[in-house]
């Protein structure tokens, strides 16, 4: 038998392979990304309130 | 105390002090990792895990892990920098609590910062079912094409959403 310090497969994707009108999309979308949701920033605002101590 | 049934907790980096082996979200893959792995992956530097205690209480409420994972158009193109949400849960018995929120936000803010040192434009993750696509979806992560359960967010539209 040969040892072997070679990880099991954990699981996590490597990478997220996408097709190319998906990654010039996401090339577009960093000049211009998306405003917040008002859900995101309610999450946000959320979570900071209950950062904050009492 | 934090109104609203929302738990006093504190956010922290993984250590060997917390308590895993009692935690359950209700999702196998998840309460796993969190048992079996999250530490000798999060101290192999493989992933970083961040858990959600009570002060002064090591057991586990809740748990995210992040990593780098680029994202990749194939052919010539170049990757594209992003940081992954490999893992995100709170145990069943704490739900409702708004623990789920704090772990997000704290990921979000965390990945935010860290795209600060080291460059990365999206945050992305894979949703393990519909409904939390949806919850997703509303927080404004896009699937990378349709009925996809991997789903990016703009590092930049998570830096516009910090409360001022």
């Amino acid at each position: 038998m040969v040892a072997t310090t070679k990880k099991p497969n954990r699981g996590t994707p490597k990478s997220a392979k996408v097709s190319m009108s998906t990654f010039r999309e996401l090339l577009k979308e960093r000049a211009n990304p998306p405003k917040p949701t008002e859900k995101l920033l309610q999450l946000r605002r959320t979570a900071a309130a209950l950062r904050k101590p009492a | 105390m934090p109104g609203g049934g929302a738990l006093e907790i504190k956010i922290d980096p993984l250590d060997q002090i917390h308590d895993r082996a009692v935690f359950d979200c209700g999702h196998d893959p998840i309460t796993n990792f969190c048992r079996h792995r999250a530490f000798e992956e999060h101290a192999d530097y493989d992933v970083r895990v961040f858990v959600a205690v009570k002060p002064g209480d090591a057991r586990v409420l809740g748990f995210y892990s992040l990593t780098i994972r680029h994202i990749k158009g194939g052919g010539r193109l170049a990757n594209i920098p992003a940081i992954y949400l490999s893992m995100i849960g709170v145990c069943a018995g704490s739900q409702c609590k708004k623990i789920g929120t704090r772990l997000m936000d704290d990921a979000f803010e965390r990945c935010v910062r860290v795209s600060e040192d080291v460059g990365a434009h999206y945050l992305w993750l894979t949703a393990i079912n519909d409904r939390t696509r949806q919850y997703y979806q509303g927080l404004g992560f896009t699937p990378f094409r349709n009925n996809d359960m991997r789903m990016r967010i703009n590092l930049q539209t998570l830096r516009a959403s910090e409360p001022v």
